[in-house]
């Protein structure tokens, strides 16, 4: 991470070079012109009286301004790019870091996924109980607190106290 | 005014208030006191438990939750170095070191005590202002509202962290997903992609809670700190703050609330900032300024005034325009219209008493803070010691309840996920997520009034402007001209570019990613 924080000399005169601002702005350009091309298939045309619209504002309008905004600030930053000197904070990661981070991630996923179909006590007790141990809690005592106890009560705390429906 | 603050008054006479925002003040300063965990993320959380409560009861335990927060993160900033929040991170500057002299208990009694009078003042202010700016408000027509919109949308994104045009762009993606939906005027679909549960937009809860508690989570996971101070349960030292050693303090209290109200004032603007200023401020005029940083008393007093300070001024341009100044109003944006209250100019002369009753509650929130506050510190700083990998779990999970509960449609989930992984990613690549969601939320309102302002302008638009709402025109150009005063501003600020100005940029934005807390 070391090699990425400024100095006095990159301070003063920052150097151009292709960053990780670069290679996004190039990505952002890509991605909102292919939105661009699809605004007029993904909003519904309004329905004409004597052939024509009733409305004053076309519901294309305002998302056309939006996207092509983005583009014309995208290129502003793809043009600046290249002298922002930022650290990207991915570089600074290790691997077990962005490995405990994807399991937490794939864990929201399953989370997701179970949320419904098991129910939230159940789902709760699944997704927590893993975690925990693997965020690092050895006491038993601490495991059973986070992932039992505490789903029961945030369980009867929206459905009994609050009267809100939790599957 | 009189009246319906008597009125607010008496709306405000209930046992459930006062215990709902003595709880809120408990769980701010337990989640300001863990390092790492953000009172945004806390009030993102426990916000749809507040939809469920009667508006009195539901917004005062919110703003309980938010005061303690900015409090509770003053607590670490102390005692251990490590700020709880990025407001406090001003306040490590001299809390360290008189917790090395064996004055923490001074310090933490000093950051109590001026927090409550900063933020009491500017409560006192921001009701006495109230009246007239909702006066003001309700001669805003749609043209004004579209330019005040733009207007506030330029700034929020100007004094985002890092580099203008990348805050532009999340301000403009953040009205682009607002779009997703159905258009405000014609109630047209717009793309939904065939998803049925995209039909009527996108939610805002799992969008706030995904962007600011989720990200924060899986930072949290990454940070290979657990515990950062365990075992060390006799932290808190010396004597209780003195009353003469508060009053010297007094003028310095004054000038940082002072500036903490102004800068309160400006979207966007937010604690951080009033700290730094607050604080150089005190700096300056010190007759000793090379006790700051050394364990100066007044330093503490400087940074914790100002920054709760901001509090009170945020909420009138919610209130009376429907704008939020920053991420905090923006959640009780969302309680306030999940309650069925619409902020706006309208709000004020139809919810007068229920409005004054809710600034009332701001009042009220900080004589219980001194209380809770004076009695809890010790309880507070052994918290800091708290291991994350048990509290990381809970905090996901009242993250998904909170965002099932209010629709029940599991769709929601995951939205949930996919904004907190983009806010985790964007956080990690420098992109401020506030602007997006102020995009998210102003987007709508800039539309509606954008499309008003068209069909009232018969087809010619400059002539209508210039002739008949030259205000709007006036705020128009402004916004035009802040563009390039904030480009001239950072063009300046890069070529300055001292690596003190580094360091201290980094220390923030590595400590109050979400701002303000």
């Amino acid at each position: 991470m070391s090699d990425s924080l400024p100095t006095v000399d990159d301070a003063v005169t920052p150097k151009k070079k292709w960053n990780f601002n670069t290679t996004i702005a190039l990505a952002f350009i890509v991605f909102w012109g292919g939105v661009y091309f699809i605004i007029p298939h993904q909003i519904a045309k309004p329905k004409l009286f004597l052939g024509r619209s009733l409305m004053g504002l076309e519901p294309t309008l305002f998302p056309t301004i939006s996207v092509v905004l983005i583009i014309c600030l995208s290129l502003w930053y793809l043009f600046i790019s290249r002298s922002i000197d930022e650290v990207n904070k991915f570089n600074g990661m290790d691997k077990e870091q962005i490995k405990k981070i994807l399991v937490t991630i794939g864990a929201f996923c399953a989370y997701t996924l179970m949320f419904n179909r098991l129910g939230f006590i159940i789902s709760t007790i699944l997704f927590t109980c893993p975690l925990t141990i693997y965020f690092g809690t050895r006491k038993p005592i601490v495991v059973v607190l986070v992932s039992v106890v505490f789903p029961v009560s945030i369980y009867l705390f929206f459905t009994t106290l609050m009267h809100v429906y939790l599957p | 005014m009189l009246e319906n603050l008597f009125e607010g008054l008496m709306l405000l006479m209930r046992i459930d208030t006062f215990v709902m925002t003595g709880f809120g003040l408990l769980l701010g300063m337990t989640v300001g006191a863990l390092p790492g965990f953000t009172t945004v993320m806390a009030m993102a959380i426990v916000l749809p438990i507040s939809f469920f409560m009667h508006p009195l009861v539901g917004i005062p335990f919110l703003i309980g939750v938010y005061k303690g927060g900015i409090y509770g993160g003053s607590i670490p900033a102390i005692l251990i170095n490590v700020p709880g929040t990025g407001a406090s991170v001003v306040t490590t500057f001299d809390g360290p070191a008189l917790t090395k002299k064996g004055q923490s208990r001074k310090a933490l009694d000093m950051a109590l005590f001026s927090s409550v009078i900063g933020d009491l003042s500017s409560d006192v202010i921001t009701i006495l202002l109230m009246a007239p700016i909702a006066a003001l408000a309700l001669m805003v027509g749609p043209p004004e509202l579209a330019a005040i919109v733009l207007f506030s949308l330029v700034i929020i994104s100007g004094t985002t962290q890092g580099v203008f045009v990348k805050g532009l762009i999340m301000c403009s993606i953040g009205i682009f997903l607002s779009m997703i939906g159905q258009d405000p005027l014609g109630g047209m679909s717009r793309f939904t992609f065939g998803f049925f549960q995209l039909k009527s937009g996108i939610p805002l809860l799992p969008l706030l809670i995904g962007l600011f508690a989720l990200p924060e989570i899986l930072s949290a996971v990454g940070d290979k700190t657990t515990a950062y101070i365990a075992g060390n349960k006799s932290i808190i030292k010396g004597s209780r703050l003195a009353f003469s050693e508060l009053k010297r303090c007094s003028r310095t209290i004054v000038r940082s609330t002072g500036i903490g109200v102004f800068l309160g004032m400006v979207p966007g603007v937010g604690q951080v900032v009033a700290a730094f200023v607050g604080y150089a401020a005190a700096k300056k005029a010190s007759k000793h300024p090379e006790t700051f940083g050394q364990g100066e008393l007044e330093g503490i007093a400087a940074a914790e005034s100002a920054n709760n300070a901001v509090n009170g001024p945020t909420i009138v341009p919610m209130l009376t325009l429907g704008i939020p100044g920053d991420n905090v109003t923006a959640i009780l944006l969302g309680a306030f219209v999940a309650q069925g209250l619409r902020p706006g100019p309208q709000l004020m002369v139809e919810q007068a008493p229920l409005m004054y009753a809710i600034l009332l509650a701001m009042l009220f929130a900080n004589l219980l803070f001194v209380v809770i506050g004076y009695l809890t510190i010790p309880f507070f700083a052994r918290i800091v010691s708290i291991p994350k990998s048990a509290l990381l779990p809970v905090t996901a999970v009242l993250a998904f309840a909170g965002s099932y509960v209010f629709r029940s449609d599991p769709f929601d989930l995951v939205l949930l996920v996919f904004f907190g992984v983009f806010g985790f990613v964007a956080k990690q690549l420098k992109f401020d997520v506030f602007p997006l969601v102020m995009g998210f939320i102003l987007g709508p309102i800039l539309e509606y009034s954008f499309g008003q302002t068209v069909n009232l302008a018969g087809g010619d638009m400059v002539s209508y402007i210039v002739n008949e709402r030259p205000i709007a025109g006036v705020i128009f150009v402004i916004s035009l001209i802040a563009v390039f005063v904030i480009l001239w501003g950072h063009y300046k600020k890069q070529k300055k570019s001292p690596v003190d100005d580094i360091a201290i940029n980094q220390s923030v934005s590595e400590d109050s990613d979400s701002r303000p807390g």
